[in-house]
């Protein structure tokens, strides 16, 4: 049985040194995972308890198919998501879906340029940075994503374009720096 | 030739141009000046995936909630929990304060060992040879005043580093312990078969058991003070077993 094994079958049994270990060696990817998806660090803090007390409390039901890390980003995904749902932000992103349409959206920032794609995403709407981070940060496929957000493929494809187009006009100063950015959008036309 | 569509420069952020869209992007520098813009945005979001984050929440206000839960045990058995101390060292960074405690509990611990070995090789004959080849592959555990000849010399300032130090001392914890499992399991000799031998030894093993659980309850993730508990804890066993077999048919143990 390995060092983490142990530690993992300890945790497992309520032991508080073991539980505490798991924490703090995979807290700074978990929390990073949360503080993203919610764009909020006040909110973030408050769902990240959540997190991490689901995270032990599925401990019993996880039999190692996967790394623990790994195991455990599902769990915080899925728990911030919920936890999003709840607070209502995510209906705010249905509602972008919905009203889904070819217009760039309402931009209250033009001219605003990030410092970071940090502080870029916190510009983006909270559907458009929840597809974003999924996709773009975090690796998730579009298929993946729909089923978690109760959405269609497409929904979440159109979406990521959105924050992307958005993301690169905010970081046009970081990404290029030679042009000026087109407010995002490439309209067809002769070269 | 028009330009390639907004949305299809968007996505050529993470997917490959077909060999037309190739020709074009190689002839209008406008739009591949897009396409690179959002491969570079791609390759901003990657790097803020490996991005860590500072802890948002504290052990303290966690661990209440897990108490609550009940996903805390009410006391922390201070059994096993062998956390490397690389791991440790990374992830549960310690004050200067407690480091140094934690190197005062592992020479506490390497003294406990010394003396555990002196306790369980007492009465070992060193004309034995079975015994002596495992002396001498151990260093840990004493034969007479002569057993820890490995360690001590180890211990004269030969070693590089912390790690290096703290390696060899689980080497020789280990050997100690395969050496004590040996002497105790293979046909103990003279007075070892008699009952007060072992009631002397377990008396002895339940205050090395005593002295490691109190350091335990200061420093419960201890890897050294762990595999000392353990070790004691084997050996009581084993004993508490031969001295079970050392009485007469029909008695049994109540004290010693």
């Amino acid at each position: 049985m390995t060092a983490d094994q142990l530690i993992l079958k300890r945790a497992r049994d309520g032991d508080e040194d073991a539980l505490r270990s798991l924490w703090s060696q995979h807290s700074p990817h978990i929390d990073a995972v949360v503080r993203r998806l919610c764009g909020d660090a006040e909110l973030a803090a408050d769902i990240a308890q959540e997190v991490w007390i689901q995270i032990f409390r599925a401990l019993p039901g996880y039999r190692g198919e996967a790394q623990f890390g790994t195991w455990a980003h599902r769990i915080a995904v899925n728990r911030t998501l919920n936890a999003l749902r709840k607070v209502r932000r995510i209906e705010k992103w249905e509602v972008d879906i919905a009203d889904d349409s070819a217009a760039t959206e309402m931009d209250s920032d033009r001219g605003f340029l990030a410092e970071s794609i940090e502080e870029a995403m916190q510009k983006l709407s909270p559907g458009a940075r929840t597809v974003f981070v999924l996709h773009d940060v975090e690796g998730y496929t579009h298929e993946e994503i729909a089923s978690r957000l109760g959405i269609t493929s497409g929904g979440s494809k159109s979406q990521l374009f959105k924050a992307r187009a958005k993301l690169r006009r905010l970081l046009a100063h970081v990404i290029d720096d030679t042009w000026p950015a087109r407010n995002g959008s490439h309209v067809a036309s002769a070269c | 030739m028009l330009h390639l569509h907004a949305d299809r420069l968007i996505e050529l952020g993470d997917s490959e141009p077909t060999n037309t869209e190739l020709a074009h992007l190689g002839t209008c520098a406008e739009c591949e000046r897009e396409r690179q813009a959002y491969r570079a945005l791609r390759g901003l979001a990657v790097a803020e995936g490996a991005q860590l984050s500072a802890p948002l929440t504290s052990w303290d206000a966690l661990s209440t909630a897990l108490k609550e839960e009940g996903l805390i045990a009410r006391k922390p058995s201070p059994v096993l929990i062998l956390t490397p101390p690389a791991i440790r060292a990374a992830s549960r960074p310690a004050p200067r304060r407690r480091q140094a405690s934690d190197w005062a509990l592992r020479a506490a611990a390497a003294l406990f060992f010394l003396a555990g070995g002196v306790v369980l090789g007492r009465g070992v004959p060193a004309d034995d040879e079975p015994r002596a080849a495992v002396a001498q592959a151990a260093p840990a555990p004493a034969v007479r005043t002569d057993a820890p000849v490995g360690l001590a010399s180890n211990f004269s300032g030969s070693f590089t580093s912390n790690a290096e130090a703290l390696a060899a001392l689980y080497r020789a914890q280990r050997e100690y312990e395969r050496a004590a499992t040996f002497l105790m399991t293979n046909n103990p000799v003279g007075d070892e078969t008699q009952p007060d031998v072992y009631r002397a030894r377990l008396a002895a093993l339940d205050n090395v058991m005593q002295a490691s659980m109190t350091a335990l309850e200061d420093a419960p993730a201890d890897p050294v003070l762990n595999r000392y508990y353990i070790a004691a804890a084997g050996a009581r066993e084993s004993t508490l077993r031969q001295l079970q077999t050392s009485l007469p048919p029909g008695s049994r143990i109540d004290s010693f």
